[in-house]
């Protein structure tokens, strides 16, 4: 059964025929060709998955693409704009964040969702803000360094 | 000598893709109306299959091909060539692939698996590997005598032994005879998983009349399993294409045919490009790290020197062999622990038993060997009354020494490991004990041997407007080789490290690379890619000798500028002496080759005068605290040092120590596959398997040894794997430190530590 659904990503308004039973995870990649979304237990566990919907951080491979109607969805492809990273890409880079990207889009948005919340977290907060983001490549550590360097680059620039 | 881009932390080439969403890996690869794949693998660990029946699966609308063992009667293993693509009449292993179902999507792919009926008699599977070790055990391979094998694997026929390596150096028997003190020790290590992010998935598009094979991988070594499909189909490698791009993490776990075998065999049966997606419930049965048992015994003379080491070990391979014997062999090289012993006999078993199969995890045999070992030199020197850094110090393998395998040791970095970890460590005096809560520090060391024999090559090719792409086949896992190789040509050839371009795999286009495992990359790749820098280098100066119309002799280049001997103030840069050779548009190919040396090893002795072309070294430290009460345990501190050769990329240096680390942190303490005793696995998703999230980092020193490897490119070396193994030891013998309890079984969970507490009060009341 189809159902007509009527949303925002990245700021682009979309309105679309979907199977009731598709996630959202899966219309954002398989609909919307938006592959920086990753897919990786397909059981919410491990957060390769996130996406913002409407301010918060949610695993979208259990989230139903039709409760998605009327929201207001980033993926990670929303957050450089005009050939600019987002102040979080940027120290993630800078921080030497990245080892095999896998899990990355979902940390960085877990992060964003984090700091438009909370703008001065503490390093605990910071752990928690990203601790359904699994990564077995790093360790975490220049993650967590490079949340708390965006959380002042995005503090100056207010 | 001063460089000016080795040696700097410089972004990785791969960082701004992988930020932005736009890196690409084997899950986003996408062909116009490709068919969709599923596998029904075996629910019981020993079966005979009686009867298949997929009448009602191939009747249902949008099914398009549905294969079983009958339909491809291959086998493939490039160890030992003992697996089946779809099972022929047995079932060796819970999650063994029976049916394969190509459908127009996953969903009726599914609806399809839940239609086929297949009556299994089922059997006892052997789960005990000491129990399948016994002359009376049933046989997993009654045929394991007549199977293929590569020539370091020995079978024993007639058994489940699929492999028995042997390390015979000096003579133990006498030496235990003449020593003061004799220790022995029994240790294991568990069934665990790689726990790679990026789950395993293939897309295949073939022909069944051309037999013309194009698979999109998440594979590590395309190379070999381009060769294990043209082995199994019996088709011609050059129509096999092997394309990998991002890897999403692989730890061992990608390396080898995972499903390109089923994948390809899905694609030929419909001849039409097919997804195979396994769900992480299916990667978890697929693959793992199997447990190893080790029983140790050490003499030494009064003064702590130790005369002679006697180590069986019994890796418990599962079903079929996968990598298993080398993993055995591997861990030979290894066990006797990085010390000057004159006196070593090893004995490895590698076991066939109703298991899920192990594979490799990030140096492979060695994790589990340097566990047993550093944990048992603890042990003595507690024993001995020593103190376990002065154990090491007088026995480890110095300059000039002769290793376990027969080798010269040509470097000196792992004493300055030893050091350098045990002073980070001890910077400041711990409080031993506050309140409920006991503190300690502990340390390991390890060495590791690199692949060999082994060949790597590289092409460059040089653009007319100075910029430069490299081909090569070692596949970017995360552990950033194409940064290192951008890195290696922009030094040689002093070009900007940004305008270094490197390529995916392609097999059709980028050449060979054995694999991208066993810390290789930065050596051999390297090696490969700076001869074709090198390469690139002679040509230029030919051209440039016609160009300017001098002799050659009287060119010199210099970090990207050919100068003339005898115009001083002049030079030319490699994009004006390439543009003018060709006009307008051109490229120079360099071309690099690097095979490194090696000797094989004696098959009843193990002894090499060269085993490995590279040892790598390293030594971690931990401190912890327990609280004795409810047996939690925090690692408050974890330094590694190790040594790099020379750190091409400090900064991908650092990321592989602290990656590593929390790694060894979750596989020591709680990490654990666990089977029913059916031997189903009961755990195989990231809900009961529990790997380290963010709350669970600790801090990390990374301490980088930089004992130049002569001939390594620019002096480096590999690091990766070796950063794993002395995590877990380190922890346990923090542990013995603070509670002088020795745990000898992994994972050392919260409940085996508390109940170690209960079993030893009396022990602790002295802390």
């Amino acid at each position: 059964m189809k159902k007509s659904i009527s949303l925002t990503i990245n700021g682009t308004k979309v309105d679309a025929e979907v199977d009731q039973n598709i996630t959202l995870l899966s219309f954002i990649r398989d609909e919307m060709g938006l592959m920086g979304t990753k897919e990786g237990c397909g059981t919410g566990d491990c957060g390769a998955c996130t996406v913002i919907i409407d301010g918060l951080a949610v695993k979208s491979c259990i989230y139903l693409a039709v409760e998605a109607d009327g929201k207001e969805i980033t993926t990670i492809e929303g957050l450089s704009i005009d050939g600019e990273l987002h102040p979080i890409q940027q120290a993630f880079v800078e921080e030497g964040a990245v080892q095999c990207g896998f899990c990355i889009p979902g940390t960085i948005l877990s992060a964003k969702a984090l700091l438009d919340e909370n703008e001065d977290p503490t390093e605990e907060e910071i752990k928690k803000g990203i601790a359904g983001n699994l990564c077995r490549c790093t360790g975490y550590v220049r993650i967590i360094k490079a949340i708390k360097k965006s959380a002042k680059v995005l503090q100056k620039a207010k | 000598m001063a460089y000016r881009v080795v040696g700097r932390s410089v972004a990785r080439n791969d960082v701004i893709d992988k930020v932005t969403g736009r890196a690409k890996y084997a899950p986003d690869v996408v062909i116009p109306h490709m068919l969709h794949g599923k596998i029904l693998f075996s629910p019981y660990a020993s079966a005979r299959i009686i009867n298949i029946d997929t009448s009602l699966a191939k009747s249902l609308l949008g099914v398009r091909a549905v294969i079983t063992g009958k339909d491809v009667p291959y086998t493939y293993g490039s160890v030992i060539k003992d697996r089946p693509i779809f099972a022929q009449d047995v079932v060796r292993y819970q999650g063994e692939p029976i049916v394969g179902i190509v459908a127009d999507s996953e969903v009726i792919a599914e609806e399809a698996l839940n239609l086929i009926k297949i009556e299994y008699e089922e059997k006892e599977p052997i789960l005990d590997p000491f129990e399948a070790m016994k002359a009376d055990s049933s046989l997993l391979h009654a045929d394991l005598g007549s199977y293929q094998h590569n020539k370091i694997t020995y079978p024993e026929a007639e058994t489940n032994i699929c492999s028995h390596y042997k390390l015979r150096k000096g003579n133990v028997d006498d030496a235990f005879e003449k020593s003061d003190y004799i220790f022995e020790g029994e240790f294991s290590s568990q069934m665990i998983q790689h726990a790679f992010i990026e789950p395993i998935v293939a897309v295949a598009d073939a022909d069944n009349v051309t037999k013309r094979i194009t698979i999109w991988s998440t594979a590590c070594n395309p190379f070999v399993i381009r060769k294990e499909l043209s082995s199994a189909f019996n088709i011609p490698m050059g129509k096999i294409r092997m394309i990998v791009n991002n890897v999403g993490g692989s730890f061992g776990g990608k390396a080898y045919s995972k499903i390109e075998p089923h994948v390809a065999a899905l694609s030929l049966a419909c001849s039409a490009p097919v997804r195979l997606a396994l769900t992480r419930e299916e990667v978890f049965n697929l693959i793992v790290r199997g447990p190893g048992h080790f029983k140790i015994k050490t003499g030494l003379m009064k003064d702590g020197t130790i005369v002679a080491r006697k180590i069986e070990t019994v890796w418990d391979t599962g079903a079929y062999a996968e990598c298993g014997p080398v993993i055995a062999r591997n861990s030979g090289h290894t066990a006797a622990g990085p010390y000057r012993i004159p006196n070593v006999k090893i004995d490895a078993y590698c076991v066939y038993t109703n298991k899920n199969i192990a594979g490799a995890f990030r140096g492979y045999g060695v994790q589990e060997a340097t566990w047993a070992v550093e944990s048992h030199m603890d042990d003595i020197a507690r024993e001995m009354d020593i103190d376990p850094y002065d154990l090491r110090k007088k026995n480890i393998l110095h300059y000039g020494d002769e290793g376990a395998t027969g080798q010269i040791v040509e470097g000196t970095g792992l004493e300055q490991c030893l050091d350098a970890a045990w002073e980070a460590v001890n910077r400041k005096e711990i409080k031993r004990k506050s309140g409920s809560k006991l503190m300690g520090r502990g340390m390991a060391c390890v060495h590791k041997a690199t692949l060999a024999p082994s060949v790597s090559s590289a092409i460059i090719k040089l653009s007319e407007d100075g910029t430069a792409t490299l081909l090569t086949s070692t596949t970017e896992q995360g552990q950033g080789a194409t940064t290192v190789m951008a890195q290696i040509i922009a030094e040689e050839l002093g070009l900007p490290y940004e305008e270094i371009y490197v390529s995916g795999t392609d097999t059709d286009y980028t050449p060979y690379d054995t694999t991208t495992t066993a810390s290789r990359s930065t050596f051999s790749m390297g090696n490969a890619v700076l001869l074709a820098a090198r390469d690139i280098k002679e040509q230029l100066m030919i051209i440039a000798a016609e160009y300017i119309g001098v002799d050659k002799d009287e060119l010199t280049f210099e970090f990207g500028k050919i100068k003339v001997s005898s115009q001083p103030e002049k030079s030319y840069t490699i994009k004006e002496i390439v543009s003018k050779y060709y006009g307008l548009n051109g490229t120079l190919i360099g071309r690099g080759l690097y095979r490194p040396d090696s000797v094989p090893e004696d098959s009843e002795t193990g002894q090499s005068t060269k085993i490995t072309p590279f040892w790598m070294y390293g030594t971690q430290a931990a401190e912890v605290e327990i609280d004795i009460e409810t047996g939690e345990i925090n690692v408050l501190k974890l330094v590694a040092a190790h040594d790099m050769g020379s750190a091409i990329n400090p900064m991908n240096c650092r990321q592989q120590l602290e990656g590593a680390a929390l790694q060894g942190i979750g596989n020591t303490l709680y990490e654990e596959i666990k089977l029913n005793d059916k031997g189903i696995t009961v755990n195989p998703n990231f809900h009961d398997y529990k790997i380290p999230t963010a709350m669970d980092s600790v801090e990390i020193e990374s301490i980088l040894i930089e004992s130049q490897q002569k001939d390594g490119p620019y002096g480096a070396k590999g690091v990766g794997e070796p950063a794993l193994a002395p995590t877990g030891p380190a922890i346990r013998n923090a542990i013995l430190d603070a509670l002088n309890i020795g745990l000898n079984h992994l994972p050392l969970t919260q409940e085996k530590i508390l109940a170690a507490i209960e079993e030893n009060k009396e022990k602790l009341e002295g802390c």
